[in-house]
């Protein structure tokens, strides 16, 4: 096992406002591959806009899709490539964002729908039903073209400091170092984007407009009978509304009313806007080090897409 | 190492009996859940708990609306330790120990899967035996990325995985201590 070098600090290990990420990730408009910006200040949004950004999401996924595929057909083998379009797929960060207030009447978080919904056992992929075919020892062989010996392993630090095991042999271990360079870069380029913007989002609820806002937001939700002071407290009420099983339909009522104070509050509270000046002028309190993780970030998810999409681009044309 | 540390761990766990019989502790949910269209009446039961709806006919076995790879085949324990290919795997313990469960694809709310081990310190107290706010470390062994939730529906804190990444512990993410609290996934 390989540990990877441990030049990205650990910082920021405070609990952060999630639900901010959440907030900011709705309102950023969806973008493809992005040159890095010369105007570092715009950074913050960059690296949110990578996450929400479906066509590099895509072509990052299925270009890792094609060459695995080739690899694997190298080695004897059979895979299955499911190259994804872009309305097949989410955002990284996908909230649940009714967005807009008859939904939330309607629909509240949507948790009641999918809690209902949701299938306890599905159809099998072809991939998995043609490995189930595989005998053990034909199973193990694929398992390790695909991932290769299972000691071939980095570990690597985030920026917020946790750290992510990678199997870096096999055949995904090749389609990252053609995509990505290195398991480092893409651990910059794919691991470390949930926790930049939760950084991010954290400086920007602090000592901000948008701080005051959240600070009127709870208030109001005070009035509404509910003690939570962010949009991500209030989910988190309404979630554990099913932690004890109790499905029905006054539960489902307790989450709407739940959500519907929430997305009154925070527009009363001018959530949105507010953050929307904060972001602008969160860049002058980044520390040093984190502005380097940043350009980091962006330069390496910058590439990773331009090089999926080469690759993409390839198969298609 | 790691697939011989987990075999180590299953046959402990199947010799001291923490580990019931083989394919039906983990996702036990696929052989015991039931469901049925019903108006006003029981509409399913997992494991024993039933899922009641008062005035409205709906259909519990379709594919949860924001399901985008309606491929979830939660299929029990793997008897051999490791984290089968094709499949994402969440473990009752940190560093891959203790009961294991997969799954494929999107899931909205990990509630449906029962594990006989998330109880007592092993789960938050409102995980109820269930997959739900119980899982201590994640594997992705899909040869797709997954985001991993704190709240049902894709919401709340997350962590991100892609295909041959592990977390041996949840305690210290960006999200703050997603340790027995993770209740959905999305797969990208």
């Amino acid at each position: 096992m390989r540990e990877a070098r441990n030049f990205r600090s650990h910082i920021f290990r405070a609990v952060t406002f999630v639900a901010v990420a959440l907030s900011v990730l709705a309102m950023w408009p969806t973008v493809g591959a992005q040159a890095i910006s010369k105007d570092n200040s715009k950074l913050p949004t960059e690296i949110a806009s990578y996450a929400e950004s479906l066509s590099g999401i895509t072509a990052i996924s299925n270009a890792e899709q094609i060459l695995v595929s080739r690899c694997m057909a190298r080695q004897g083998q059979i895979f299955y490539e499911e190259l994804l379009r872009n309305d097949q797929i989410s955002p990284l960060f996908s909230p649940p964002e009714p967005g807009s207030l008859a939904q939330r009447r309607k629909d509240g978080y949507g948790y009641y729908s999918v809690v209902i919904g949701e299938p306890t056992q599905g159809k099998a992929s072809k991939e998995d039903s043609y490995i189930r075919g595989l005998s053990k020892a034909e199973q193990t062989n694929y398992e390790r073209a695909m991932f290769g010996n299972p000691n071939d392993k980095v570990l690597t630090h985030l920026i917020d400091g946790s750290s992510v095991y990678t199997n870096s042999g096999g055949c995904f271990g090749i389609a990252y170092d053609e995509i990505f360079g290195s398991i480092e870069n893409l651990v910059w380029s794919f691991n470390d984007l949930i926790p930049a913007i939760n950084q991010i989002s954290t400086l920007v609820s602090t000592k901000t407009p948008y701080a005051k806002a959240l600070t009127a937001y709870g208030k109001c939700m005070v009035r509404r009978g509910y003690r939570v002071n962010s949009p991500e407290g209030a989910r988190l009420y309404a979630d554990n509304f099913y932690a004890s099983h109790n499905i029905n339909l006054a539960t489902r009522a307790r989450e709407v009313k739940v959500a519907v104070a929430d997305y009154q509050c925070g527009a009363s509270a001018h959530l949105n806007t507010s953050f929307e000046t904060s972001i602008k002028s969160v860049w002058s309190v980044i520390p040093r080090h984190f502005k380097r993780e940043l350009e980091i970030i962006s330069t390496e998810r910058g590439r990773a897409e331009t090089i999926s999409m080469s690759i993409v681009d390839g198969v298609t044309k | 190492m790691k697939k011989s540390k987990l075999i180590n761990v299953a046959v402990v766990l199947a010799i001291t009996g923490l580990m019931p019989l083989v394919g039906s502790a983990a996702f036990a949910s696929g052989s015991s859940g039931t469901a049925a269209v019903a108006n006003g009446v029981l509409v399913g039961t997992v494991n024993g708990i039933s899922f009641i709806d008062q005035d409205i006919t709906v259909v519990p076995s379709q594919t949860s609306a924001n399901s985008t790879t309606p491929t979830a085949v939660p299929n029990g324990i793997d008897i051999a330790g490791t984290c089968y290919a094709t499949y994402s795997c969440m473990w009752v313990s940190a560093n891959q120990v203790g009961g294991q469960g997969q799954f494929q694809g999107t899931n909205g709310w990990w509630g449906v899967w029962a594990q006989s081990q998330c109880t007592g310190s092993n789960a938050a107290p409102d995980s109820g035996g269930t997959w739900n706010d119980c899982a201590s470390s994640l594997e992705d062994g899909q040869a797709i990325s997954q985001t991993f939730y704190k709240n049902i529906n894709y919401a709340g804190s997350s962590i991100q995985l892609t295909s041959g990444q592990y977390q041996e512990e949840l305690t210290t993410t960006s999200g703050g201590n997603l340790n027995d609290a993770i209740s959905s996934n999305q797969a990208s």
